[in-house]
């Protein structure tokens, strides 16, 4: 819980209320730096953002291998393209959209192949019955188990909004919509994670 | 607007819901948050999503952290793609100025010669040299206007209106020999010395006749130790 509530204040509150303040014209600062050639402020932003962009892509593609070479694809094209960063969204905006970009195409790319079954992250285990996941006190860990099973676009937008503790603008930004559609998303995701918890026999979730 | 009214009033609640994930996550704009926080006061539906949506979070950020950190060396990786870069871009431009170079020279310079096609070059610039050294040595002699002067031709811009003389003194002539010389003869220098020593000399008074001149020439002749040379200016 001491982990959470640390990360917690990283990915949402802190990184707003406060630590935006400092951090964010920081981050800018960094991207300046690398668009001149400055490795040690590529390091800097590397080592901030390498963590994040790997989970990012494990969610969305649930593969390790592959969310390792996408992450670093995405701050290779921080590197090469800092100078064309304008600074008219935040630094983590404009590198989630180089994300986001990269992320969509490769589940494009995967829909046309086969997904090998040994390949997939393992995170959630599907014979677990509705039972067994009412006597699981932790309601954070189904709901875990039950973000697995939400679609594509689902988990994304409550990935941006949580784990990359992200405004609804700029998520907007990031997905290339408008913000309405970005509320109407999450709205959607909320409902269907309800129905999934449901499912496990939790009652009493999202409205 | 009063709290029952905002609890029944559906259309202020379905917008608040929508923006509660990022009431949780704080990111809400000043207005939006005020807007949130007013309608939470008053509705226990929405306190209640507020509760779940945090849960949500922790969930989400749980899954995520329990996916492993990425392998370190993926660092080292991008940082040595970036290098082969630099390189690449290093190497790239070495053979674009080397490009440019190329057709610079292929513009303004005439291609490189073989050695066996240099031989009819070099003879014709031989020939080119020769020829104008003839012409500059010898081809004035016929080509170019003679500038020749005797010693007795009168100096250019002086009037002749009386008798004039050429006069070369002897090296080591002494001053006073020439001036007594000059004093009998009653002749001024009014040109001269030439770089050959010669002094065109007028004689003021006017001569008798033209044997008289002569005569003068003579005396002037027969002081070899004095005077080397003597002639009538015409």
């Amino acid at each position: 819980m001491h982990l959470l509530m640390g990360l917690t204040k990283e990915s949402g509150k802190g990184r707003r209320a406060g630590a935006s303040r400092l951090f964010a014209p920081s981050e800018t600062g960094l991207l300046r730096r690398v668009a001149v050639g400055d490795r040690e402020a590529f390091v800097a932003l590397y080592e901030n953002y390498h963590p994040r962009l790997f989970r990012y892509f494990v969610k969305m593609l649930r593969n390790e291998e592959r969310a390792e070479e996408l992450a670093q694809e995405v701050l290779w094209e921080v590197w090469k393209g800092a100078k064309g960063f304008q600074g008219r969204s935040s630094p983590s905006t404009w590198i989630f959209g180089i994300a986001h970009h990269k992320g969509v195409n490769e589940l494009r790319r995967k829909r046309e192949e086969v997904v090998e079954p040994e390949r997939l992250l393992h995170v959630a285990d599907p014979h677990r019955g509705p039972a067994e996941a009412v006597e699981a006190s932790d309601l954070a860990r189904l709901m875990k188990e039950a973000l697995v099973k939400l679609s594509d676009e689902h988990r994304e937008v409550l990935e941006l909004t949580y784990y990359q503790g992200l405004s609804i603008r700029a998520i907007a930004e990031i997905l290339d919509c408008p913000v309405n559609t970005v509320k109407t998303r999450m709205f959607y995701a909320r409902q269907k994670l309800k129905a999934l918890l449901l499912a496990m026999g939790v009652t009493g979730g999202t409205s | 607007m009063s709290r029952e009214r905002e609890i029944s009033n559906g259309e202020e609640h379905r917008e608040v819901d929508l923006l509660l994930p990022w009431y949780v996550n704080r990111t809400l704009e000043r207005h939006e948050r005020s807007r949130v926080e007013r309608h939470l006061a008053v509705c226990a539906l929405c306190q209640k999503e507020v509760e779940t949506l945090q849960q949500l979070q922790s969930a989400v950020i749980l899954s995520s952290e329990e996916i492993p950190a990425p392998s370190p060396a993926g660092l080292e990786r991008v940082l040595a793609r970036i290098e082969a870069d630099e390189r690449s871009k290093k190497v790239q431009q070495a053979v674009w100025w080397a490009e440019l170079w190329d057709r610079l020279r292929a513009t303004v310079l005439p291609p490189p010669l073989p050695a066996w096609r240099l031989v009819p070059v070099v003879a014709t610039v031989l020939i080119v040299v020769q020829f104008a050294a003839i012409v500059g040595l010898v081809g004035r002699e016929y080509l170019g206007p003679v500038s020749y002067r005797t010693l007795a031709r009168p100096p250019e811009g002086i009037p002749s209106r009386s008798p004039r003389i050429v006069v070369v003194f002897q090296e080591g002539a002494p001053e006073s020999a020439i001036r007594e010389t000059l004093l009998v003869l009653q002749g001024n220098i009014v040109g001269g010395p030439t770089h050959q020593g010669a002094y065109t000399i007028e004689i003021r008074r006017a001569l008798a006749s033209p044997q008289e001149f002569e005569r003068i020439l003579d005396d002037l002749r027969a002081k070899a130790d004095l005077v080397k040379f003597v002639e009538k200016v015409y």
